[in-house]
């Protein structure tokens, strides 16, 4: 129990290390055909071959502005849908039932409705990517938005709020925590979805394709270096959402 | 009365928008082949449920689904445990854990795609991979969360640490394993249906992969009209499963 | 003319709607209250002091019989009363600087002013250099003094105070309700209305104490503390007028009455 942080670190990495040397045992000696698993080594000088290069900015730049467009427009409607419902009963007995029904659907079962109406186009795939990003949005607004307790509202009323005050000063707040974590939720979809598209809509350009392409052509090194860009991103924005979150949710740590 | 008014709102936009398929049909609004009339979807749907094919392929995708399910998700339980109990286990595979976890799970097709093939294998890998993250995350947290003074409790009467586990940890940890259950529900369907989008000659994701290839708009339609209702039943299934493990907790709370 | 901050109830009736079932809760009450007084209402669990507190805070809005503040029929909450409930309700997301400063929001002092009245009022309750601090970061005295600053801050005329010091520990209590003495010392004008469970801190604050009974609720007694502030908890008077308003719950209970908290 009295085992320190430093320790705990290092023990982390015994079994990475040991995966690794593994890998290097294994492929030296030419157990596994290096088509299934390169060498350790091919995949350090790939990678640094692909850096250099510089081909794999314009993918990693194609796949961003894609996830950022999916994702702005699929936050946006979530949001407005979200509060909407979590507002108004009305609006929910309207539209709720028809968004759990659509929602039941696999979100990739919608490919080839997709593809089928808007063919292989930018298009299809943002409506793609904003559609995963819409469902966890919509779903944790909604919530935050019941999230005020009936005493807060008293004291709205003792204070005499209007409609848009209470909005702003009481809903809101209270519903912040967790459109945030839908925000976040959304993110990590959006950021999945992206490489989905990317390789169900068959197109070209992006990490997604990057990887398929790779594994058409059975580059090993390839898929490995995509993947372990793909997990990067998808950690990084996470970490960026959860500072994000911290920052603005500084009123819920106490002393 | 105040349920039916309910039950009517609900029915407002479906109905809206099949008027409005309708309509369009009707005039003749549009003279693109991809709009169906609401009458062939459902002239569709009932050749199809006539048929062996939409069930064969539905059949075949939920055993898909509950081979990768039952495979992830016993590993991801255990695993979970283990990680949840042992801070030693924790410290040694934690980090590799999470560092895998934050690959997108798409984006582990194209490797096992190499490794395994496009067989079935290659199916319930990555259904089970998809299976074993979230239900291992949630068990690690569950189990970590057991309160301290209930293990305090098994402490004190004693209890080995097979009596500590089966009389506290589990049931305890209960409420977050089946979260975990549920979300991996959903995702194993999701990851069906993507395997057989792309590798497959057979199942409900194929069969719409081939009805968009031969323009079949209806029966895409229907496709995920019988994707979106078997999952939203197992689901129920799995809520079921749940109230009746966790039936006395509700009313103590 | 009635002055500012006189509180009026004339047979004041109230039910609710259970199942079905019409059940009383409130019944004949009769109370005036003077401008600057201090009241206390006491009275065991159920007696539906809460009620009639929310009644003229105007939470609850249905009654038969008046309830006249100043002459005038309470329909819905206003900002001539202010309102400290039992659990701070201070704003979780707000630091307590604009938490005091909420009901001001809607007025058009201009910044500067608000800020001015802000002040004053944390001075007053003694949280100066806690402007920055989020809620969560107070103790639960603490918090209560932001609650009062922020119930204070429209110069209420009349402020309505639910168990206010309910919820802390014995210590904090009585030194909150040396603070609250001084508070109403210093707002003269305004009126205090205070539900409590509290027998000695009844004594200790009010003017007056109204004796509740219950089911349905009416107004036992209402006993008049005429000892000089400050009060001394140890002297005779104050040990004897105790005695005498404990003795009443026992005298009218048929069961023990508990402290409920």
């Amino acid at each position: 129990m009295d085992v320190n942080k430093e320790v705990l670190k290092l023990r982390g990495l015994v079994v990475p290390l040991a995966l690794l040397a593994v890998w290097w045992i294994i492929t030296k000696n030419e157990w596994v055909s290096a088509v299934f698993l390169p060498l350790p080594e091919t995949v350090a000088a790939t990678f640094v071959k692909l850096f250099l290069k510089g081909k794999i900015f314009v993918d990693l730049n194609e796949s961003i502005t894609k996830v950022a467009k999916g994702f702005l427009v699929g936050i946006t409607a979530g949001f407005l849908l979200g509060t909407a419902m979590g507002l108004s009963s009305t609006l929910e007995k309207l539209f709720g039932p028809l968004f759990n029904a659509v929602r039941q659907v696999p979100i990739l079962g919608w490919i080839p409705v997709l593809i089928l109406i808007f063919g292989l186009t930018e298009l299809a795939k943002i409506i793609f990517i904003a559609l995963g990003a819409f469902y966890p949005m919509t779903l944790n607004t909604f919530d935050g938005c019941r999230q005020l307790k009936k005493e807060y509202l008293e004291v709205a009323r003792v204070f005499e709020f209007n409609k848009p005050r209470l909005l702003w000063r009481f809903i809101l707040p209270s519903a912040l925590p967790s459109i945030l974590s839908g925000i976040r939720v959304s993110m990590s979809e959006a950021w999945m979805l992206v490489i989905g598209a990317e390789i169900f809509f068959k197109t070209r350009g992006g990490l997604g394709d990057m990887m398929w392409e790779a594994k058409t052509r059975v580059q090993m090194d390839i898929v490995f270096i995509t993947i372990l860009i793909i997990g990067l991103i998808g950690f990084i924005l996470n970490y960026v959402m959860k500072i994000l979150e911290n920052r603005l949710l500084r009123w819920r740590i106490s002393n | 009365m105040k349920k039916l008014i309910t039950l009517i709102l609900g029915l407002v936009l479906p109905v809206l928008i099949l008027i409005g398929m309708e309509v369009v049909a009707r005039f003749e609004l549009t003279t693109s082949q991809l709009f169906v009339e609401p009458k062939v979807i459902f002239e569709t749907l009932l050749d199809l449920i006539k048929g062996d094919e939409l069930f064969i392929n539905l059949g075949i995708s939920t055993l898909r689904v509950f081979i990768g399910f039952v495979l992830g998700g016993a590993a991801g339980l255990l695993f979970g445990t283990v990680m949840g109990i042992s801070r030693t286990f924790e410290s040694y595979v934690g980090p590799i854990f999470n560092a895998l976890r934050q690959v997108p799970v798409l984006a582990w097709i194209p490797l096992f795609i190499i490794w395994v093939g496009i067989d079935e294998g290659f199916k319930i890998t990555f259904i089970a991979v998809t299976a074993f993250f979230p239900m291992a995350l949630n068990t690690c947290e569950g189990v970590k969360g057991v309160s301290k003074s209930h293990l305090e409790v098994g402490a004190v009467l004693e209890f080995n640490r097979f009596k500590q586990l089966s009389t506290i940890i589990i049931p305890a940890s209960l409420p977050a394993i089946f979260t975990g259950l549920r979300l991996v529900l959903s995702i194993t369907w999701m990851a069906v249906v993507g395997a057989e989008l792309v590798a497959s000659s057979e199942g409900i994701g194929y069969m719409m992969y081939r009805a968009r290839q031969q323009l079949q708009v209806d029966t895409v339609l229907v496709c995920i009209l019988a994707v979106g209702l078997t999952g939203y039943t197992m689901n129920i299934l799995l809520e079921q499963i749940e109230h009746y493990f966790l039936r006395r907790r509700k009313v103590a709370e | 003319m009635t002055q500012r901050g006189t509180l009026d109830i004339v047979n004041l009736k109230k039910t609710f709607n259970v199942n079905g079932n019409t059940t009383p809760v409130l019944e004949n009450i009769n109370l005036k209250v003077k401008q600057g007084e201090f009241v206390s209402i006491i009275g065991p669990s159920g007696c539906g002091k809460t009620t009639l507190l929310r009644l003229v805070i105007g939470l609850e809005n249905s009654y038969e019989g008046q309830i006249l503040l100043d002459g005038k029929r309470i329909n819905g909450p206003g900002l001539d009363r202010g309102v400290v409930f039992q659990d701070h309700r201070l704003l979780p997301w707000l630091t307590v600087e604009r938490n005091v400063g909420l009901g001001l929001e809607g007025k058009r002092n201009g910044k500067v002013v608000n800020k001015e009245i802000v002040q004053a009022h944390l001075k007053l309750v003694g949280l100066q250099g806690f402007e920055k601090v989020y809620p969560a970061q107070l103790s639960g005295g603490m918090a209560q003094r932001a609650a009062i600053a922020r119930a204070l801050v429209n110069q209420p005329e009349l402020l309505l105070l639910d168990e206010p010091l309910g919820a802390l520990d014995a210590l904090t209590r009585m030194y909150m309700q040396l603070e609250l003495e001084k508070i109403w010392k210093r707002e003269a004008q305004v009126t205090m209305i205070m539900i409590t469970h509290d027998v000695e801190e009844a004594v200790y604050l009010s003017d007056k104490v109204v004796i509740m009974s219950s089911r349905p609720g009416t107004i036992k007694k209402i006993i008049p503390v005429e000892l000089p502030r400050p009060r001394d908890r140890a002297s005779y008077d104050f040990m004897k007028l105790k005695e005498e308003i404990l003795e009443e719950f026992q005298l009218h209970a048929e069961n023990v009455f508990s402290y409920a908290i």
